[in-house]
C-alpha cells in the first residue's frame, strides 16, 4: 500500500550512525553506487549525503542516504541531522569489539532523539572477516533484542546483505503509516521533472551521477 | 589532593559521561604543571624562524612551566588530553608502531607501482576509478563544452620534505632551481605566468641570514602583498609566505602583551610531546591512514607521511587540551606535511589554529565557533537568491558548510585550488569595511556585519555564486542542491573563483 499518489515519488530519509571506522560510509556506497573503493575511503567530516531511486510494489521511491561522522566529538553535530529520519542504521564491527560496546550509548541517543515508530536496524559490518570476529552473531542478536530493534550481519566489502539491508527498512517504513506524517511537508518532495531525470541517470550508471558535462 | 580529583574524572570519561560538568577547571591545569617538572631541559632547535627567536629562551622556560605554552583554558572547561592508565596503554602501543616501522626509511615517499608520468605536480596519484561524484564548476567562455583536461602533464615534483629535518629553506632553494625546469615544460601559459610571478614574490622577500639558516619573509605592509596573494602565491614560496604570515600575525598579538609562544618554544615543546600519551592516538591513528592516501607521502602505513601526520596531530592534541583531535583536522596537517617537516607542520598548525581561527572552530562539543560562523554564513546569503531558495528547500549550513569550514575547503576542491584558498586564508586580511568600521566609529562600515572567518565565508559565498551559474543550484530541489554543496568541485579556472572571493571579501 503505497502512501502517496502515482504522481508523487515518496522520499525517506536513512540515517547511517555508529563508531568511527566501522564501515557506514562504505555501506551507503555500496548500496547506492554499488561500488567497493577502500583506496577512496576518506573520514566523513559533518554529513555525507547520497540519493538512490528504488522500486518497491511496482512503485518508485526515493531514499535519501544520510551518513554521518563516527567521532565521538561529533555527536552534538550528529543530532541535527536525525531529524526526519524514517530510518537509522545502527552500525558496528564485528571484528572491533569496543565499537559493538559503544552500542547501547548510540541507541539510547537514538530513543532520546527520535520518534518511537521509527525504523532501526543494528548492523553488524565486515562480515567478510569473519575469521577475525569479535562479537558473535548472538550477542548481536541479543543486543538487538534488548532495544528492539533489527539485526542483521552485513559486508560492504563482499557485498553480503547490504541491499537486502536497505531494501527491508524500506518496505517496512513503507509499511508503518505512522512514519509518513513527518515526511509530507512537501519539502522532501521532488518536483516531477527530477524524478524522470533520476531514474534515467540510475538506468544508464546504476547509480547516480552527478556529472553535468 | 589533584591526583585523586583528576581520576574521578578520568573514570567518568571513560564511562563515556562529558567532563563539561564534572570538572572544575581550575584542575584542569593541574595535570600539566605536574607533568612539567619532569620536563627535560630545553634545547635550541637548529632551525631558525624569522622573527620569533626568542632572546632568553632557557630563562623564559625554566620560569614557565610547560602549562603556560599552551593555551590557557580560561572559560574552557573540558579537556581531551586527560588519559585513563589502559588509554596511557594503548597509547603508547599506537606510538611506538608509527616508530618501529620508520626505521630504515630513508625518503617519506612510496613511489611503489607509480611511474613518475602519473603523478601530479603536487604528488598526487590520481585515482584510476576516479573520485565519483564531482561537480565542475568555472567558467564557460566560449559557450562550448568545456574540456575536462584539468590534470597538467606532470611538471618537475617538488622537492618534497625529507625526514632530515632540512628546513624551510633549503627546501626552497632546491624549489628556486627547479623553477627554470617548470618553465621550460611545454604546458606554458601556466609555468610563465608562475615564473613571472615567481621573481615578483622574490622582490618582495626579506633575506634574513640566522645561524648560517637563510630565512624569508614578506612584511605584510606591502602595498602589493595582498593583491599578489590573491593571484596565487608561486608554489616554491609558498612555504616561505604561509610561515611568514602567521609568524607576523603571532609577533604582533605577542607585541601587544597576550601570550603567545615563540616559534622556538613550540619547536622544543613539540619534541617533548612525542613522549607524552594522549587519549586521541587512536582516532588519529584511525583516521591517518584515510587521508590523502592517493599521494606520494602518505601511501605508505605507519611510514613516512602518515608517520609524520600521527605525530603532529598527536603533538596538537596534547598541545591544545581543550580541543584535543577532531575529525577534520587530518586534512589540513596533511597539506602542511606537504610543505614544511613535521617540526615546522606542528609550529604552522598553531599559529593556524590561534591566529586564523581554526581552533575556535573546533572546540567545544557545541561547536560554538563553527555555529556562530554558520550564523554569519546564513546572514550573508540570507538577502540573495540563493540564500532565499536553500531556506525555501530547508538547507542549512550545518548541511553542506561543516566540511567547507572545519577542513578549510580541503574536501571540497583539488589541491590546486585548495592552494589558493589557503594562500589568502593564511594572509588572514580583514575585509576592508573593518577598517571603516574602526574609523567612523559608528559601526556603519560598508559592509556593516563583523564576520569571525571572513576568508572562510568569501569563499563560501564565491563557490555558491559559482553553483547557482553553473549548476542551476537555484532550481535543484532539496536533494540535487544538497548534492551539489556538498560534493567536491572541480574548479576549471581558479583565477575566476579567486576574482569572485575577493569581490566578496571586498564586500564585507
Amino acid at each position: 500500500m503505497a502512501p502517496f499518489e502515482d504522481d508523487y515519488v515518496p522520499t525517506l530519509k536513512i540515517l547511517l550512525i555508529g563508531n568511527s571506522s566501522v564501515g557506514k560510509s562504505a555501506l551507503m556506497l555500496r548500496f547506492t553506487n554499488d561500488m567497493w573503493a577502500p583506496e577512496e575511503s576518506s573520514t566523513t567530516i559533518g554529513v555525507d549525503f547520497k540519493v538512490k531511486m528504488v522500486m518497491v510494489g511496482g512503485k518508485p521511491y526515493k531514499l535519501t542516504v544520510w551518513d554521518t561522522a563516527g567521532q565521538e566529538r561529533f555527536r552534538t553535530l550528529t543530532k541535527s541531522y536525525y531529524r526526519n529520519a524514517q530510518a537509522v542504521l545502527v552500525v558496528y564491527d564485528i571484528t572491533n569489539r569496543a565499537t559493538f560496546e559503544e552500542l547501547p550509548r548510540w541507541l539510547k541517543e537514538l530513543e532520546a532523539n527520535t520518534a518511537s515508530d521509527i525504523v532501526k536496524v543494528l548492523v553488524g559490518n565486515k562480515l567478510d572477516k569473519d575469521s577475525s570476529r569479535a562479537v558473535t552473531t548472538e550477542e548481536g542478536e541479543d543486543m538487538a533484542d534488548r532495544y528492539n530493534v533489527g539485526f542483521l550481519e552485513a559486508s560492504a566489502k563482499s557485498n553480503t546483505h547490504v541491499k537486502e539491508c536497505f531494501m527491508e527498512m524500506v518496505e517496512t517504513i513503507i509499511e508503518t503509516p505512522t512514519l509518513w506524517g513527518q515526511s509530507t511537508t512537501g519539502l522532501l518532495l521532488p518536483r516531477g521533472d527530477d524524478i524522470l531525470e533520476l531514474e534515467a541517470a540510475r538506468e544508464e550508471n546504476g547509480g547516480l551521477s552527478l556529472c553535468q558535462c | 589532593m589533584a591526583s585523586v580529583v583528576l581520576n574521578q574524572a578520568v573514570t567518568n570519561l571513560a564511562d563515556g559521561t562529558l567532563l563539561e560538568k564534572e570538572l572544575d577547571p581550575s584542575i584542569i591545569v593541574a595535570p600539566a604543571a605536574d607533568v612539567s617538572i619532569t620536563s627535560s631541559p630545553i634545547t635550541i632547535p637548529l632551525q631558525t624562524i624569522p622573527e620569533d627567536r626568542p632572546s632568553t629562551p632557557s630563562l623564559q622556560r625554566r620560569d614557565s612551566p610547560r602549562a603556560q605554552l599552551r593555551p590557557q583554558p580560561s572559560n574552557r572547561t573540558s579537556t581531551y588530553s586527560v588519559c585513563s592508565e589502559a588509554e596511557e596503554l594503548h597509547s603508547f602501543r599506537i606510538r611506538n608502531q608509527y616508530d618501529e616501522d620508520c626505521l630504515g626509511e630513508e625518503r617519506g615517499e612510496d613511489w611503489s607501482g607509480v611511474s613518475a608520468g602519473e603523478v601530479d605536480r603536487f604528488g598526487f596519484v590520481p585515482s584510476e576509478k576516479g573520485r565519483g561524484e564531482v561537480v565542475r564548476i568555472g567558467i564557460d567562455k566560449t559557450g562550448l563544452r568545456r574540456s575536462l583536461s584539468l590534470v597538467r602533464p606532470t611538471l618537475t615534483l617538488r622537492a618534497l620534505m625529507s625526514e632530515d629535518a632540512t628546513s624551510v629553506t633549503s627546501n626552497l632553494t632546491s624549489t628556486i632551481d627547479q623553477q627554470s625546469d617548470l618553465a621550460a615544460q611545454p604546458t606554458s601559459e601556466y609555468s610563465l605566468k608562475e615564473s613571472s610571478r615567481t621573481r615578483k614574490w622574490a622582490k618582495m622577500a626579506l633575506k634574513r641570514l640566522e645561524k648560517g639558516n637563510t630565512t624569508y619573509t614578506f612584511p605584510t605592509t606591502h602595498p602589493k602583498l595582498l593583491k599578489r596573494t590573491f593571484k596565487g602565491i608561486p608554489d616554491c614560496w609558498r612555504s616561505s609566505a604561509w610561515l611568514s604570515f602567521l609568524s607576523s600575525s603571532a609577533s604582533q598579538r605577542r607585541a601587544s602583551g597576550d601570550a603567545v609562544p615563540t616559534d622556538a618554544e613550540l619547536l622544543a615543546e613539540y619534541e617533548r610531546l612525542q613522549d607524552e600519551a594522549s587519549p586521541c592516538d587512536p582516532q588519529i591513528d584511525l583516521d591517518v591512514p584515510r587521508t590523502i592516501h592517493h599521494h606520494l607521502l602518505f601511501r605508505r602505513r605507519y611510514s613516512g607521511g602518515q608517520r609524520l601526520l600521527f605525530r603532529v596531530l598527536h603533538a596538537l592534541s596534547l598541545h591544545f587540551p581543550h580541543i584535543g583531535y577532531v575529525q577534520g583536522m587530518a586534512s589540513l596537517i596533511a597539506t602542511l606535511l606537504c610543505y614544511y617537516t613535521e617540526e615546522l607542520a606542528f609550529v604552522v598548525a598553531v599559529r593556524v589554529w590561534e591566529e586564523r581561527g581554526v581552533g575556535a572552530l573546533y572546540e567545544g562539543e557545541q561547536f560554538g565557533g563553527l555555529m556562530r560562523a554558520f550564523a554569519e554564513l546564513g546572514e550573508g546569503i540570507e538577502e540573495r537568491a540563493v540564500g532565499r531558495s536553500l531556506e525555501e528547500k530547508g538547507v542549512e549550513p550545518i548541511g553542506y558548510a561543516t566540511r567547507w569550514y572545519l577542513t578549510l575547503f580541503s574536501y571540497t576542491v583539488g589541491f590546486r585550488t585548495q592552494l589558493r584558498i589557503w594562500d589568502v586564508f593564511m594572509l588572514g586580511p580583514a575585509p576592508p569595511s573593518t577598517h571603516h568600521q574602526r574609523k567612523d566609529a559608528a559601526g556603519e562600515g560598508a559592509g556593516g556585519r563583523e564576520v569571525t572567518h571572513p576568508i572562510l565565508q568569501a569563499v563560501s559565498l564565491a563557490l555558491m555564486e559559482e553553483m547557482v551559474e553553473h549548476q542551476d543550484l537555484l532550481h535543484a530541489d532539496f536533494e540535487r542542491a544538497m548534492r551539489v554543496l556538498g560534493g567536491r568541485l572541480e574548479v576549471e579556472d581558479d583565477e575566476v573563483l579567486m576574482r569572485r572571493v575577493w569581490g566578496e571579501w571586498r564586500a564585507m
